[in-house]
């Protein structure tokens, strides 16, 4: 049997599944003839129990403070005056002590999940378990709980709490599949800070029989459980390779990023959120190639202050220590949704105003943006990058208001780096072909291939019909990011390139064959990288790059490098 | 009765994480402990009276506590609001 899921958290696993029970309900309109001071007195000692239960969890979780802080939030929502108050009052109005728990807990559950905010609504939940939890603990029920476990196995349930995850000893959890869930729940964030593969949204999840083999590929999403003996044997070996990989990879964090000839290479990140940054580190990645403002401006109807802004870059710079971190301005389109932009829709929003197009038109935006990126200057290695420049002019425009910020920055004695490095995103043609002129303002340019290429073809990269055309092996993509990098070299500018193109292996080879040293990838893939590049032999390399260019097709391009790749590079 | 005041300067605001330590710490004094947001007030001692204010990045806290060791509460107070960082 095959089901399918949203995946969490990155892994492949074969186990034995563990099915876990739902969690018991309680009848809310329970009533009870039990005099209050009595029923008090049972919830004020499970309340009690429970509490000392959550102790017990945090020592055995010390040094692991994602978990101790989710068990410190239900410790206080459980020792609540405000929550105890309520239960009392419907212990008052006649009600059972479980049936009085689960009202006032309901009460507080709907306030969390009213305040309009997703991370709110994983609040309301943690609430219920903790109240599941302790509803039971009066009832004197079980808690179905992953403690239950003996051996490690793959655990399925409908919906996994919080409490129950931190209950056992995680490295029994080999993986996890819901049947319900969200991406964003607690569980998921949990799961995924350990590092257990798990998939959410997963129909059918419960017809698994307990105790039974499965294996869960939680890249793709895809469970495959009823396994006969060709399949058990071979995804016994998916699963081997898979966790033998995942053991050396490991190793490379510490490792800088050297190329086969012992060439030093420049493998940072991608950021799209600042929660990202901690894999960075984790890596050991060189700094932040690409530093996304536009989570900033997402899903919110005023727009971003300055001292918001500020608080964030100069945070994330913090956090790199020293390494680089290049924020690039904010890269906002048609293509969507800004509540606090007030953008019309368009019909070919690539093509469309977006980015630095509306920062000239508004440049209050722009003007707030770089004096908080510019004040965050001031506690790190901090870079600043324009997405989406065609013109001289338009650059002229964005390096004067960056002058004005610095001119009144200093005139009020308000610290910046005065010598930032400023740069440039290469992504429309039109840049790559006036670069010799772009470059004399420049400190250094990143290629953003993902938009040349669609740009260069004319051809959308979510369309289909036209997804042949989205090739970045061919060699017209390929000249225009060796022209990039020549023009670059040859002023003594830093040429590094942020589109998915560096973060495929494929690409990768190609990218280094023309002679380009500074990569920004998904920090996800750090590691990976760090091994692609050590398998590439930069100087043998090179000469396949020139001949790349000479082809006609990418089909021959491709040939040409790949029959120059190791047989072990992927 | 002790009032001060400070401005909410960590990214995420006073939301789930440090509202528990705050009220963990909040109820090691006698004194009530209260926080103002303009019309919005909540009592530091109960983490759901905390999370119902949406206490945001950039917003000015005015603290007030009261009782036998106000003083040190509230200097205790807003030195914790002033050394959150996430």
């Amino acid at each position: 049997m095959k089901l399918t899921g949203i995946p969490v958290s990155q892994g492949m696993v074969l186990d034995k599944s563990y099915i876990l029970t739902a969690i018991p309900e309680f009848e809310m309109e329970e009533k009870s003839d039990t005099p209050a001071e009595v029923s008090i007195a049972l919830i004020d000692r499970a309340v009690h129990q429970v509490l000392g239960e959550l102790k017990t969890s945090k020592l055995r979780m010390a040094g692991n403070t994602d978990h101790i802080a989710l068990i410190q939030v239900q410790e206080a929502m459980l020792d609540d005056a405000c929550f105890r108050e309520d239960i009392i009052r419907n212990v008052k109005l006649g009600y059972s002590p479980e049936a009085a728990v689960m009202r006032a807990a309901k009460a507080q559950e709907e306030m969390l999940a009213s305040l309009g905010d997703p991370y709110m609504v994983a609040r309301a939940e943690d609430m219920h378990d903790i109240s599941c939890r302790l509803a039971c603990c009066i009832a004197d029920k079980n808690y179905p709980d992953i403690c239950g476990m003996n051996d490690p196995a793959i655990v399925v349930a409908q919906d996994l709490l919080p409490s129950m995850l931190i209950s056992v000893d995680d490295s029994k959890v080999k993986g996890i599949i819901i049947e319900r869930g969200t991406k964003t729940s607690h569980v998921s964030i949990l799961a995924a800070s350990i590092g257990i593969p798990m998939i959410v949204s997963c129909a059918g999840a419960m017809n698994i029989k307990d105790g039974t083999m499965v294996f869960l590929d939680s890249d793709k999403g895809e469970v495959y459980s009823d396994l006969n003996d060709d399949e058990h044997k071979r995804f016994m070996e998916i699963a081997a390779s898979f966790s033998e990989e995942k053991a050396k990879l490991k190793d490379l964090a510490a490792c800088e990023a050297l190329s086969a000839d012992g060439e030093r290479m420049i493998v940072s990140a991608n950021i799209v959120e600042p929660m990202g940054l901690s894999k960075v580190i984790e890596n050991g990645m060189d700094g932040v190639g690409l530093f996304r403002t536009e989570f900033m401006y997402m899903n919110r109807k005023k727009l971003p202050t300055e001292e918001e802004q500020y608080t964030v870059y100069r945070l994330a710079a913090e956090k790199l220590a020293g390494k680089p971190i290049i924020i690039r301005t904010m890269d906002i389109g048609g293509d969507k949704t800004v509540e606090c932009l007030d953008l019309q829709h368009e019909d070919n929003p690539f093509m469309g105003y977006r980015a630095i197009r509306i920062c000239l038109d508004h440049k209050h935006i722009m003007l707030t943006q770089l004096r908080a990126i510019l004040r965050a200057s001031a506690y790190g290695n901090v870079w600043v990058m324009f997405p989406m420049i065609a013109t001289a002019k338009e650059l002229k425009a964005v390096l004067d208001m960056l002058s004005e910020v610095k001119a009144e920055l200093k005139e009020q004695c308000v610290p910046f780096d005065a010598h930032i490095k400023v740069g440039i995103m290469v992504e429309i043609p039109s840049a790559v072909v006036m670069l010799d002129v772009l470059i004399k303002h420049l400190d250094f340019v990143s290629i953003g291939s993902n938009d040349l290429i669609q740009y260069t073809f004319a051809a959308d990269r979510l369309n289909k019909n036209v997804g042949y055309l989205y090739n970045y092996m061919d060699p017209a993509v390929l000249r225009l990011i060796k022209h990039t990098i020549n023009i670059a070299y040859r002023a003594g500018v830093e040429c590094s390139i942020c589109g998915e193109m560096a973060g495929e292996a494929l690409g990768m080879a190609a990218l280094v064959a023309l002679g380009l040293k500074k990569f920004s990838i998904s920090p996800s893939l750090g590691l990976m990288a760090k091994k692609r590049m050590s398998l590439l032999n930069a100087g043998k390399l090179a000469e396949v790059g020139t001949m790349m260019l000479e082809v006609e097709n990418a089909d021959e391009a491709t040939e040409v490098l790949k029959a120059a790749l190791p047989p072990k590079y992927s | 009765m002790v009032q001060k005041q400070t401005i909410v300067k960590n990214p995420a605001g006073l939301h789930a994480r440090p509202a528990s330590q705050l009220v963990e710490l909040c109820k090691g004094f006698e004194c009530s402990v209260k926080l103002e947001l303009g019309d919005r007030v909540c009592n530091a001692k109960s983490i759901f009276s905390i999370l119902r204010c949406c206490i945001k990045i950039g917003e000015t806290v005015v603290l007030r506590t009261e009782g036998p060791d106000e003083e040190i509460a509230a200097a205790e107070i807003i030195r914790f609001i002033d050394a959150l960082e996430e």
